[in-house]
């Protein structure tokens, strides 16, 4: 059984869990790290699938790194806007952050799966897997 | 809003299932280890130490 889909999932969903609970504390330093750690989990996942041969040139691997650089700069202007204490724009670029996650985590996840099926496909019609 | 109960149950369940595969379990482990003992005062080196990390992942997938 392949792992990946919900490995992807799951991180997606305890990134989100981790920056709800950066909520609860309610301190501006505290909200942006773990909504970054999400962004950092969830770039985890992004990065092989950029990396697949298969992906070259595609939309969803352009999408996916629009993703990622419109995250990480949202983590930048996060954490200065945290050491500002500026609780309204770390609220703003948290949610920035939490759609990257979830957006991201996503089109991962479904390229990902989306290549099982193609390779479960191949191994069928041929009796072996056919490299790509 | 989560407790932290659910919180810390919800973080368990993924990193039990990424150990398999994902070497980010221990980072999360980490985390859920200063939930558990009430330490979430996160100071700034460490969030820019976080941010930083983002950005070197980042690179990698615009390089890729």
């Amino acid at each position: 059984m392949n792992l990946q889909r919900p490995i992807i999932v799951l991180f997606a969903v305890a990134s989100l869990f981790a920056a709800g609970c950066s909520a609860q504390q309610n301190t501006p330093i505290a909200q942006c790290y773990y909504a970054a750690a999400g962004l950092e989990i969830v770039q985890t996942a992004i990065l092989p699938v950029v990396q697949m041969p298969q992906m070259e040139g595609t939309k969803a691997k352009d999408v996916l790194k629009q993703i990622s650089a419109r995250g990480t700069d949202a983590a930048v202007q996060c954490s200065a806007a945290a050491k500002r204490a500026d609780g309204d724009k770390v609220s703003y670029y948290v949610g920035l952050m939490q759609g990257a996650v979830t957006v991201g985590g996503q089109i991962a996840s479904d390229v990902l799966a989306r290549q099982e099926a193609a390779k479960a496909t191949d191994t069928v019609v041929t009796g072996k897997t056919v490299p790509r | 809003m989560a407790k932290s109960a659910d919180i810390i149950l919800g973080i368990q369940a993924a990193t039990m299932l990424a150990g398999l595969t994902v070497a980010e379990a221990p980072k999360v482990m980490a985390l859920i280890s200063k939930l558990r003992s009430g330490d979430v005062e996160i100071t700034e080196e460490e969030l820019d130490a976080q941010v930083a990390k983002c950005h070197a992942l980042d690179d990698q997938i615009q390089g890729a």
